[in-house]
């Protein structure tokens, strides 16, 4: 039961925060696909979905992680509240 | 914290592993017959050698550029169409409705019907969805002395059968709307005395076949006559009418196994032939005189040689003698007939004229990049199929490639590019979503204008990426990457590793 609920805390923690950003690369991958598809390729094209989503995925996620890593490199890891103007 | 560099290192590397695999799936190498890392070795091979080595199988028919393969329903009933690389076509045409001119009705059912019985035109635009059908509607006038082109009662019967064909060619292909099908008209009984009855058979055809509105569309290309004796097309009212009704003319530069004169022997007009009608005076005639715009006109040469007997008497039984057989069957030293620049190859008392792909190759460079033609036709594309010779089997295709066709997309760079994106948006989303990044570029000026400059690479470096090949060739995109992204990127990665490992 212990391992259960500890395996739930750590999806909902680690995973789940990260998990809940698929659906939104997944449709920057349709949608980025069906971009080229319509303006340079001119015709539908499966491959190029498939392509689409195989970067986009990993791209998102590069794009995410790249952001967060600059507010750390310019500002550590400390949880601080925003000062007051 | 050790934990978040490694997740992002672990992501970084599947992005680059992606990227791999992602180009190991595009179609540049789905045909190829080899697996696994010779797979590999020729999808890499393909991204970064120059643009014009390509092999046919890669390439696709230039927008601006027309290949029409004419297949005669007897090769069609033979299913030599199975295999063709069809991508290498904008056009089929599929044939042939022979029009009775007293009914309206075709003269051999069975012709007309042979992409009924065959499924050449499931097999053409599965492989090839962009590409045209077309029926061959033709009349070559043997019916004896006619007043009028066609009577009211065939005019009628002939456009609602032609309707009706091309309802069904396009329902073949599984357009639900009737788009790219239509009708290539070789009507060589039109003379002087009949023109008006063309123009006006022609408007109707237009009017009826071709209409959007009703979710009909069809394309109208016509046969231009080699030898205009008549001077119908110099005419400018009947030239600018037949152009109105007309999306694409096609000149016939063989005779269908006829020499073209008592001195020529090939299967092909000559492009200079002194002292008489050559290739180059007729497509002047029709550019400069006729004022049809070289963009709209596509010369068709024939996958047939000739016969004669000791290179000047008239073979007459049977003048035309398919590619295949020629090149398969008559084992003798090809030699250079000077006077017509076709191939020659003797067997007894018979002389064997053909085109191969060194001739055929120095006529479509020249009508392409001289004459600034719309393209070729390729008339009897299964005489052309099937030859034991390896040079010819797929030369026939690859000199069609290297004239009218352009490389597939490379996706590599591509790719790249837009994996840089994702990056170049992440420096944007860290100033917009984290006040922290915010307030450090406020406080420290040079950080600014590092995140500036950084930025300003990486746009830099997607523009180069994803600037087609021709543009920016391979090296110059490798050098560029890696000035853009070492310098920026490098600095930041050094900072960060000494960083880690303190």
């Amino acid at each position: 039961m212990a391992s259960a609920k500890g395996f739930k805390n750590w999806f909902k923690e680690k995973v789940w925060p990260w998990l809940r950003l698929l659906p939104r690369a997944i449709l920057l991958g349709l949608f980025t696909a069906f971009a080229y598809d319509y303006l340079v390729s001119g015709s539908f094209k499966l491959y190029i979905y498939v392509i689409g989503l195989v970067l986009a995925i990993p791209g998102f996620y590069l794009m995410v992680i790249f952001s967060r890593k600059i507010k750390t490199w310019e500002y550590g890891d400390e949880d601080v509240q925003k000062p007051v103007e | 914290m050790r934990m978040k560099r490694s997740g992002a290192a672990f992501f970084a590397v599947m992005a680059i592993v992606l990227l791999f695999a992602a180009g190991c799936g595009d179609p540049i190498t789905r045909n190829a017959q080899s697996r696994g890392r010779f797979k590999f070795r020729s999808w890499l091979r393909y991204e970064f050698q120059k643009v014009k080595s390509f092999s046919y199988g890669e390439s696709q028919i230039r927008e601006d550029k027309h290949v029409i393969g004419y297949e005669p329903s007897w090769l069609i009933m033979d299913s030599l169409y199975l295999d063709y690389p069809y991508q290498l076509l904008s056009e089929l045409v599929i044939g042939e409705y022979d029009v009775n001119p007293r009914t309206g009705f075709p003269r051999n059912d069975s012709a007309t019907s042979a992409f009924r019985q065959k499924d050449i035109v499931q097999v053409a635009t599965a492989v090839n969805t962009e590409l045209d059908v077309l029926l061959a509607v033709t009349d070559y006038g043997d019916y004896g002395y006619r007043r009028e082109l066609f009577s009211e009662v065939a005019k009628k019967n002939l456009l609602n059968s032609l309707d009706l064909m091309l309802d069904e060619i396009s329902g073949k292909r599984g357009n639900p709307d009737r788009e790219k099908v239509g009708v290539l008209l070789d009507f060589p009984s039109v003379s002087w005395n009949l023109r008006k009855d063309y123009l006006e058979f022609l408007a109707r055809m237009n009017n009826d076949l071709d209409n959007l509105e009703a979710g009909k569309g069809c394309l109208i290309y016509s046969v231009l006559p080699l030898f205009d004796t008549d001077e119908m097309y110099a005419d400018s009212l009947f030239c600018l009418e037949v152009r109105k009704n007309v999306d694409l003319f096609v000149l016939r530069v063989h005779n269908f196994g006829k020499p073209m004169s008592e001195r020529g022997h090939g299967p092909v007009m000559p492009i200079d032939w002194p002292e008489t009608m050559d290739l180059d005076s007729i497509i002047n005639y029709y550019v400069k005189t006729c004022d049809i715009p070289a963009n709209k006109i596509v010369l068709e040469f024939p996958y047939y040689g000739t016969v004669m007997i000791r290179d000047t008497a008239r073979f007459d039984s049977e003048p035309l003698v398919p590619l295949n057989e020629i090149v398969n069957f008559v084992e003798s030293e090809r030699s250079l007939d000077t006077f017509s620049l076709s191939w020659k190859r003797v067997l007894d008392t018979l002389s064997f004229f053909y085109e191969d792909t060194l001739s055929l190759n120095v006529k479509y460079d020249w009508l392409n990049r001289k004459k600034k033609l719309a393209g070729v036709g390729i008339y009897g594309l299964g005489y052309g199929h099937g030859m034991d010779d390896p040079l010819m089997k797929d030369g026939l295709w690859a000199i069609l490639a290297d004239n009218f066709a352009e490389p597939a997309p490379r996706l590599l760079f591509i790719g790249i590019g837009y994996l840089l994106a994702f990056i170049a948006v992440g420096i944007v989303l860290s100033v917009v979503l984290h006040w922290q990044v915010r307030y450090a570029l406020r406080a420290t000026r040079t950080k600014l204008w590092y995140y500036v400059l950084l930025f300003f690479c990486l746009v830099t470096a997607i523009v180069l990426c994803i600037l087609p090949v021709s543009t920016v060739p391979v090296m110059w995109k490798l050098i560029a990457l890696a000035v853009l992204l070492i310098f920026p990127l490098g600095r930041k990665a050094m900072k960060f590793i000494m960083m880690a490992r303190r």
